[in-house]
């Protein structure tokens, strides 16, 4: 008997621990629909942050999309963050940016109840080009720098690819 | 001319009412409390052997004069910039009642009443605005990255900085007060004074319901805190904005109860724009030794921004509660919170998950004890994972004693540690007298 609750407790352990894979610290590109011709803002966000204070696509990782389906306008930090350099090619469709917290760094929201788990960070103001119903795909290819409020890196999944969808005005 | 005519008519009532009031308050008894904190931290928040130290100092004084029926309280905080903040409260009358509060600081901040705390307005503003002062004031937050956040805005010296002047009656049940609010959003070279009303009336019906309105003249929800924007320094009376013209109409209604239904209800109305800006709706019912509860916040009739669903069911000595949270109002409930919490005669445990979707995981467990003058709390948390993602450790013990007299000392000490360092440590100490 005393086994078996120990092999049921390695078992609720081995649950529990195995969780952590898939559940940690992600960079997530959110999802707009956009009438056609208008603009409008997608929140690049941080999901799980723990004290995220600077991020950085490029010179290797890029934010990619169809030309052809949106132009990318500007990029804006929001939370705290600062964008201090980008580039926007509209020709190739990708954007490359470095982002901080010059005076913190953004962690989750614990104490409202309920909590705040994803902190946007970068608002990217876009503009539909293409025609009702074409879409496209905002996909992070790599993230070439992430760090915490003492410069340690982030450990990071794969970041989560968002969308945008041209719709009727 | 019109503002000029109404500051100048706040200032002289209050000059008459302090005035009048002094002479009752001389050689009053004083009580008070004056409290001692200070921060340690790691300046290479690594793992080095020997390392040295950032420091914070704060020293809080409250001063309390009780005379039949006027009670005046002083608060004072000081930093090692000197003073950073200094309150004078007036609180007096028995059928009429009058509150005053004289607020000098070297800055100011106005505060959405958002879930970010979204900084609105800042003097002086080194770059505040925008920035989402949750992030800096919750449970897993340091001290020291307020202070170092707002430490550009303490430089000037104490200037005036916001006068709440509130005036209350009660008339066949119900409550009826007005709230003046002055704020110096100015420069300490170039002050820029702006001023708001409140109006509210409302009150309890025999059957328990409470029915409260709020008129908003030349200010809004919100609030406003001062110095380094710690508990004491905030007010939630609202915030003044540019142009003294009718901003918002509020009506709230707590406690209605239908068929065993306990329904609430806050509506808002923003003249600027003409339209309902927040309607948010709340129920609750018992059933089967159950508590369901439901809220709704809407930005207007039709689109909500908010919604949650929660059960909380209470067995044995155990408290479960679930809830589900959609922050966007499109019924999808990204958010989940799940917590139990029991409680055996002096200690209590609580362990919390929130879940976001996608991907998020955020898990606590909190341990509180009180043994007679002893306390004790321990908070941890992991992120991104059930045990294994630790991210923060948060303990506080303190000790008190009580006497000579009305005397109460209490010594503290408290630590956190975030992931693989130590965030802060402080000690502290506070004197009731």
């Amino acid at each position: 008997m005393k086994s078996l609750r120990v092999l049921l407790m390695l078992i609720v352990l081995g649950a529990l621990t195995g969780c952590e894979g898939s559940y940690r610290t992600r960079v997530v590109v959110g999802t707009l629909d956009l009438p056609t011709g208008g603009t409008g803002v997608v929140r690049i966000s941080i999901l799980n942050p723990p004290d995220a204070k600077m991020i950085q696509v490029g010179p290797t990782g890029l934010l990619t999309f169809n030309p052809s389906v949106i132009q990318v306008i500007s990029l804006t930090g929001v939370n705290g963050f600062t964008v201090f350099g980008s580039t926007i090619n509209n020709t190739m469709g990708w954007v490359q940016f470095t982002a901080s917290f010059p005076g913190g760094s953004i962690r989750p929201i614990a104490t409202m109840g309920f909590g705040v788990l994803e902190i946007p960070i970068i608002e990217m103001a876009v503009q539909a080009v293409g025609p009702v119903g074409a879409s496209t795909v905002l996909t992070i290819t790599a993230v070439d720098l992430f760090t915490d409020r003492v410069g340690n890196p982030i450990p990071t999944g794969p970041p989560l690819d968002g969308q945008v969808v041209i719709i009727a005005p | 001319m019109k503002k000029f005519v109404c500051i100048a008519l706040v200032v002289l009532t209050q000059l008459i009412t302090w005035h009048s009031e002094l002479k009752t308050v001389l050689a009053a008894p004083i009580s008070g409390e004056i409290a001692v904190a200070v921060f340690f931290e790691p300046l290479n928040q690594g793992q080095t052997k020997i390392d040295q130290i950032n420091v914070d100092a704060e020293t809080t004084l409250q001063l309390s004069l009780f005379i039949s029926g006027l009670a005046l309280t002083s608060t004072s905080v000081f930093s090692f910039k000197g003073a950073e903040f200094q309150a004078f409260e007036m609180v007096a009358g028995m059928v009429i009642s009058f509150r005053n509060v004289l607020i000098f600081a070297p800055n100011i901040l106005e505060v959405d009443d958002d879930p970010f705390w979204t900084i609105q307005f800042a003097q002086p503003d080194p770059g505040l605005v925008g920035v989402p002062l949750r992030m800096f004031i919750d449970e897993l937050a340091s001290p020291l990255d307020l202070a170092r956040l707002l430490a550009p805005t303490v430089d000037d010296p104490l200037q005036f900085r916001k006068l709440i002047s509130q005036m209350g009656i009660n008339l066949w049940g119900v409550r009826f007060s007005v709230t003046m609010l002055i704020a110096n959003l100015g420069t300490s070279s170039t002050p820029s004074f702006q001023s708001g009303l409140i109006f509210e009336a409302g009150g309890v019906t025999a059957s328990g319901v409470e029915v409260i309105a709020l008129t908003y003249l030349g200010a809004r929800q919100g609030w406003e805190c001062f110095g380094e924007c710690k508990s004491l320094e905030r007010y939630f009376e609202g915030r003044v904005v540019p142009d003294f013209e009718f901003q918002e109409e509020k009506l709230i209604i707590r406690n209605l109860t239908l068929a065993g239904v306990t329904l609430g209800a806050e509506i808002a109305f923003d003249f600027t724009t003409i339209t309902l800006s927040q309607i948010i709706l709340s129920l609750r019912v018992s059933v089967l030794g159950a508590v369901i509860q439901q809220k709704i916040v809407l930005n207007d009739l039709a689109t909500p921004s908010f919604v949650s669903f929660g059960w909380t069911v209470q067995l044995g000595d155990g408290l479960f509660e679930i809830e589900f949270i959609d922050p966007n109002g499109l019924f999808q409930f990204p958010a989940k919170r799940l917590s139990f919490f029991v409680q055996w005669e002096a200690i209590s445990f609580k362990d919390e998950l929130i879940l976001q979707d996608p991907l998020g995981l955020l898990h606590t467990m909190e341990v509180i004890a009180e043994v007679e003058s002893f306390r004790f709390r321990s908070q941890t948390a992991f992120l991104g994972g059930l045990i294994n993602g630790f991210y923060n450790q948060k303990v506080e013990m303190s000790w008190g004693m009580v006497g000579p007299g009305t005397w109460a000392w209490r010594v503290s000490i408290e630590a956190q540690l975030r992931r693989e360092y130590l965030l802060y440590i402080s000690p502290s100490m506070s004197v009731k007298f």
